[in-house]
């Protein structure tokens, strides 16, 4: 069963043909070609494929296509302006918060809604900002500190 | 040995009122599944559980969010996200147990996804929501296509029959009651609560007056703490009393074991998460 | 020119990575590609009779449709050690486990593949099966591998000394049993193979893989074509942590599909389907006796230790002598006897882990804290004791060429201020310390060593090609940075082409942490090769000898002593000069890892013995953990507060990447002793614990407080005076966190992970004695 859809993502739009069965992380990374959001569980257990809808973090794996229709989606892809990149990212590359780099998109649209809520959040917030968010090789710590640093370069 | 990645077959429905929703239900109930804010749902048909026919969306009835403020009480609907919930300032001054057991739940993206009458309705042992309205001596209003009715939340899980969907939680507001919510679960901010303890309590001086235990984590019909609410009653709260009634509560709770904790453990937790939780609740006004 | 040894700098990659634009496995499309799933076993142990595919064939969109009854080669068989091998990757007899390949197809989308493994029907004979190692040892158990009495993948045994006399001659003989859970390595890309055939014969894959080599040479076992026919391609991968560490059936299958349907194939792993299918880290029975003089020295230890490898002995057989190499040299023994069983069950398949030798170090900081309170020793002077010292020689021959485990111990309990807290924290607060090690490359045949070859272009800028694969822990940086700091040219000119098996030579692979000690040694050897070329022409063109000749800040090269006042001569004229002189700049250098074997015999029957007399491993890597735990009384629930990690790798050529790399062994510590767990229903043999909700790895908010430490204690044989820097610090942690709760709680938990219903009863136990001993 197909439907047409219209959504916004960074800041282009898109009118697609998709089948209701088709998750929006599905969409963005096969039919947009959008790759940097992650399928790593695909449950919504892991935070790995974290976009931001209407302002709200949410887990594209668990939302399916057609329920974003006339919705504004962020993806990873839409946060660096051209080569600049954002606080946030250039944060993360200096402090050693991206190893293997595949929960980095998931924790990047969860630091940014995070810091988009709330600009001067305290560690704990920090943490719990970054809670569904799972990674393997980091043990975390710098990821912290990367969102702290964020935080300060956003305030300057 | 199938493992799937990809979502199965079915149909979409998104109806745009209360009453197109009710009809469809009445007449597709047995092969409808009802979708709130979808993590559960789609979780599941992911795991090929629960797949059936039609999935129906509630996302498009508008108004099905709103949460509304009155003196006596509080109404939020059912499609209300647990973030919306967590953060009202009404919800947190009129009922300050449920804000905050909805801003504990999950993890902020589930929050911005999930559904107050989403996790209300899901009949997990473990729906956080459940315990904190029987505290809460919360109603729920179901929607069929006769009409709606009000059940106590109580009484939700013998009471929802098909065909039927949740569209407002009413929430009294008690004056001078105080209220206390303890949770346990693996990971703290990320494991749906293995266990969990809502309170409520209305005191002279340090008297109990009225009292509400809802527990999380046991199975029907125990959620309702019942012997130990009936040990507090009209006695002083102390100390004492209270390890009285946490050990009736994990007495009479109905546990099942999993792949983590043995239900021996699971009842051990509720005394502890009672005893927590009514500490606290009677923090205020105790003086003993 | 200021030196890059010992500069943080971000890892190479990490702008790619920050913005989505890197291409992983999982994000690679070829024009054409087909999509694969598997058909997998239902049941834990069947023989397969006969599988229909006839349905599943006429599906429109299927494209091809493979079964290891009418296409596995026959004779072809992986293992990563020659006398384990026994993993047809595509089985034709029986399915071992379930979850296991019985058939695979390749269609023109994902939701065909899914309907048309359905249509697939297999006639199985279900056999009995064994889930645990005791019922696999039983009498008359069901074998899992015909050819294999017992249910005995391997069995390793070695005996040094004579441990029967030093325990006669001590004073006190300290004897436990710890165990280990199965553990996940719950990696964040699922597996995904991809691969294109090619009609002149050629297999191209790209896959996750640590040892690209390993995986070649599997293949190249299994699908019978030259080595020169497979190529594994660079990619950008999503963890790997021990888990990618051999030749994953998906390769083969999807290589067989891709031949017949003449098309790329893609076969990627549902979540649930990875945590099933791919690898786990074994469940280990570890029983250890040791013999203490009442001054606290060790006369002796004898280990009996059972590991649980699953269906395939895979790469768990490496994991049967690494707690043998590690344990044998963290603590003195005069007397050692180990003796250590791999034994096959019907499960999941296990293998390396980056968190494997944890039992056994637990087990010396468990006894040491035991024996000190027994015998009114102090737990540090006790460790000192025994700790082992540098150049020391053990029994079996091997030598610990640097090691500052004595220097970690005493800076871990200074730091966290271990004397004044011991005993003191509190009713519900204690600290604990424990230390650990790890082997820096182990014995591997003639793959012990890397080669490493730079190309360089006409303007200076060089590529190094290096089979050495980066798992996203830093190793393309480390390169990059040593190749700067040897020839001067800047990291922004220097590329690494890396783990392509037809562009670069062969290399261990992440293996037992052989990149830093094997793998840099070798690009470092070719940087320095490079160098000396670079020189010669630069002398030339200056017109002095090439040792007189030195390269400037501005990146020219300059004779000594003439700087800015000479003329200086650019990189890229040199070597635009070679070019015309038809001696290209290139560099070629290659390391063989320091192993001898004096007395070196294998049986290859079983049961296996062998001699391992002499320098088994490079270089160890130790460090100490001190651990503050709180302990809810009320629920037995453990919560670690603190970390304090001293870490001793040699020369830390950049810290922010390696204080990155030792948070994530801490934190799989952390979840292996405290969270994780997987679960089977004993019933039916199916996995309980298979995707991240049910099996519990830490977030954020389960991390502690952590600081770190480093010696810097330079190995003689590393690059740089580097070794490994992220696994062995950081394998004492399970013994601190037994050793806080005692001191927190005054219980001994010798079991891992510490399950708070575990510890609560414990408590319990406690309660009962002391109420029992006041009446």
């Amino acid at each position: 069963m197909k439907q047409e859809m219209t959504f916004n993502v960074n800041g282009e739009q898109h009118t697609v043909k998709v089948d209701i069965r088709r998750t929006l992380l599905e969409v963005l990374r096969e039919t947009l070609g959008l790759t940097g959001t992650k399928e790593m569980c695909n449950k919504g257990d892991c935070g790995g494929c974290t976009v931001i809808m209407d302002g709200r973090p949410i887990l594209s794996c668990l939302t399916l296509a057609v329920e974003a229709q006339n919705k504004e989606i962020v993806t990873i892809e839409g946060v660096a302006d051209g080569y600049t990149l954002h606080p946030v990212q250039q944060a993360f590359v200096e402090k050693g918060a991206i190893q293997c780099g595949y929960c980095t998109p998931g924790f990047i649209m969860s630091a940014k809604a995070l810091l988009d809520r709330n600009p001067n959040p305290t560690e704990d917030e920090i943490k719990e900002g970054i809670a569904n968010n799972i990674c393997r090789c980091t043990g975390y710590v710098q990821i912290i500190e990367a969102i702290q640093a964020a935080a300060k370069a956003g305030r300057r | 040995m199938y493992y799937y990645r990809r979502l199965p077959p079915f149909e979409y429905v998104a109806p745009k009122s209360m009453e197109e929703a009710a009809s469809f239900l009445g007449n597709h109930h047995a092969d409808t599944r009802v979708s709130a804010g979808g993590t559960m749902v789609i979780h599941r048909m992911k795991e090929r559980i629960g797949v059936r026919k039609y999935l129906m969306s509630l996302k498009e009835i508008p108004g099905l969010d709103d949460i509304k403020t009155g003196s006596a009480q509080l109404r939020l609907g059912a499609m209300a996200l647990l973030q919306a919930v967590a953060k009202t300032t009404s919800v947190k001054k009129g009922c300050g147990m449920l804000a905050l057991a909805c801003a504990k739940l999950g993890t902020p993206q589930i929050r911005a996804m999930g559904t107050l009458g989403g996790n209300l309705a899901s009949h997990l042992a473990t729906a956080e929501t459940v315990p904190v309205l029987i505290a809460l001596d919360g109603q729920a209003v179901l929607v069929n296509a006769a009409g709606n009715r009000m059940v106590p939340v109580e009484n939700l899980y013998n009471e929802i029959k098909e065909g039927e969907f949740l569209s407002e939680i009413l929430v009294p507001i008690v004056k001078g009651q105080t209220w206390g919510y303890e949770k346990f679960a693996v990971r703290e901010r990320f494991d749906y609560a293995t266990v969990s303890a809502a309170v409520t309590i209305v005191m002279t001086g340090n008297v109990c007056k009225d009292v509400r235990i809802g527990l999380g984590g046991v199975t029907l019909p125990t959620r309702r703490a019942g012997t130990a609410e009936d040990l507090l009653k009209g006695r002083a709260v102390t100390d004492k009393l209270i390890g009285e009634a946490a050990s009736a509560a994990a007495e009479g709770a109905r546990t099942g074991g999993d792949i983590y904790f043995s239900a021996e453990y699971k009842k051990e937790l509720v005394g502890v998460m009672v005893k927590r939780a009514l500490t606290k609740a009677s923090a205020k006004r105790r003086t003993v | 020119m200021s030196s890059l040894i010992g500069k943080s700098l971000a890892r190479i990659g990490s702008v790619d990575k920050a913005m989505g634009l890197s291409k992983f496995t999982t994000d690679i499309v070829l024009p054409g590609m087909l999509y694969a799933k598997s058909l997998r076993s239902p049941h834990a142990h069947a023989r397969i009779l006969n599988i229909d595919t006839s349905k599943a064939e006429r599906i429109p969109g299927v494209k091809a449709v493979v079964t290891g009854i009418k296409d596995t080669p026959r004779g072809g068989v992986f293992g990563i050690i020659p006398h384990t091998r026994d993993h047809v990757l595509l089985p034709f007899d029986k399915a071992r486990y379930i979850g296991e390949e019985v058939a695979a197809v390749a269609a023109i989308d994902e939701d065909i593949a899914e309907e048309a493994i359905e249509a697939i029907k297999v006639d199985y004979e279900p056999l009995p099966f064994v889930l645990t190692w005791q019922d696999a040892m039983k009498e008359g158990a069901p074998l899992v591998h015909e050819n294999r009495v017992g249910n005995r993948a391997a069995h390793y045994l070695v005996n040094e000394g004579n441990i029967e006399e030093a325990f006669a001659n001590s004073d006190l003989v300290w004897e436990k049993t710890f165990t280990c859970e199965v553990a996940s390595h719950a990696l964040p890309e699922p597996f995904t193979a991809l691969c294109s055939f090619e009609p002149s014969g050629k297999y191209n894959f790209w896959m996750q893989t640590q040892c690209p080599f390993q995986v070649r040479q599997g293949l190249h076992n299994t699908l019978k074509v030259p080595l020169s026919d497979i190529r594994l391609h660079t990619v950008e991968m999503g963890g790997a942590h021990g888990g990618r560490s051999d030749t994953p059936p998906g390769a083969f299958i999807a290589a067989l599909l891709s031949r017949k349907a003449g098309k790329p194939v893609q076969l990627k792993l549902s979540r649930e389907e990875v945590e099933d299918c791919m690898r786990d880290k074994a469940a280990k029975v570890w029983t250890i006796k040791i013999g203490f003089k009442k001054d606290g020295t060790i006369t002796g230890r004898e280990i009996n230790m059972v590991l649980e490898c699953g269906a395939y002995a895979s790469s768990a057989i490496v994991e049967l002598w690494v707690p043998l190499l590690i344990d044998e040299v963290l603590w003195r023994a005069p007397s050692y006897r180990y003796d250590a069983k791999l034994i096959y069950t019907n499960k999941t398949i296990s293998s390396m882990m980056r968190t494997r030798a944890h039992v056994g170090p637990m087990s010396m900081d468990v006894a040491f804290d035991e024996v000190a309170e027994k015998l009114g020793l102090d737990p540090i002077k006790i460790r000192l004791k025994n700790a082992i010292l540098p150049n020391e020689v053990v029994p079996s021959k091997a030598t610990v060429t640097s090691t500052g485990l004595s220097e970690s111990i005493v800076m871990a309990a200074e730091k966290s201020g271990y004397k004044k807290k011991l005993g003191k924290m509190g009713p519900k607060r204690g600290i604990g310390i424990g230390s650990g090690n790890m082997q820096s490359m182990f014995y591997m045949g003639f793959r012990s060593g890397s080669t490493a070859f730079i190309k360089f272009n006409d303007d200076g800028s060089c590529t190094v090609f290096t089979g050495n694969c980066d798992l996203g822990q830093g190793n393309r940086t480390m390169h990059t940075q040593i190749t700067s700091e040897v020839t001067g040219i800047p990291m922004s000119m220097i590329k690494v082409c890396y783990g392509d098996t037809e562009l670069c030579y062969q290399d261990p692979g992440d293996y037992s942490m052989s990149a830093t000690v094997v793998s840099a040694n070798a690009v470092k050897r070719a940087a320095e090769d490079a160098r000396l070329r670079i020189l010669e022409i630069a002398g030339d063109l200056l017109d002095v000898a090439w040792d007189e000749v030195e390269l400037r800040d501005d990146g020219k090269y300059y004779v000594k002593l003439r700087i800015g006042k000479g003329k200086g001569v650019s990189l890229g004229e040199i070597c635009r000069t070679a070019f015309k002189r038809g001696k290209p700049i290139y560099g070629f250098g290659d390391y063989r890892a320091r192993i001898d074997y004096s007395d070196f015999s294998v049986d290859v029957k079983e049961p296996y013995n062998e001699k391992t007399y002499g320098m088994k491993v490079t270089a160890y890597s130790f460090g100490t953990t001190a651990v503050q735990v709180e302990v809810d009384t009320d629920t037995g629930v453990v919560k670690v507060t603190d970390i304090w990690a001293v870490n001793d790798c040699g020369t830390v050529l950049n810290p922010m990447l390696v204080i990155g790399n030792m948070h994530g062994q801490l934190n799989f510590m952390l979840g292996q002793g405290l969270y994780e767990a997987n679960v089977w229903d004993m019933k039916t043999g199916r996995k309980l614990t298979s995707d991240f909700r049910t099996y519990k790895v830490p977030t954020a908010n389960e991390t502690p407080r952590i600081e770190t430490y480093f010696l810097n204690i330079p190995d003689p044989q590393g690059p740089y005076g580097a070794k490994e820097g992220s696994l062995g610090f950081g394998c004492g942690l399970h013994g601190a966190i037994s050793n806080a709760i005692y001191d927190a709680v005054g219980v001994r938990a010798y079991d891992v992970p510490f399950k708070p219903e575990t510890i609560l009863k414990l408590l319990k136990e406690k309660e009962a004695k002391g109420a029992k001993k006041k009446k």
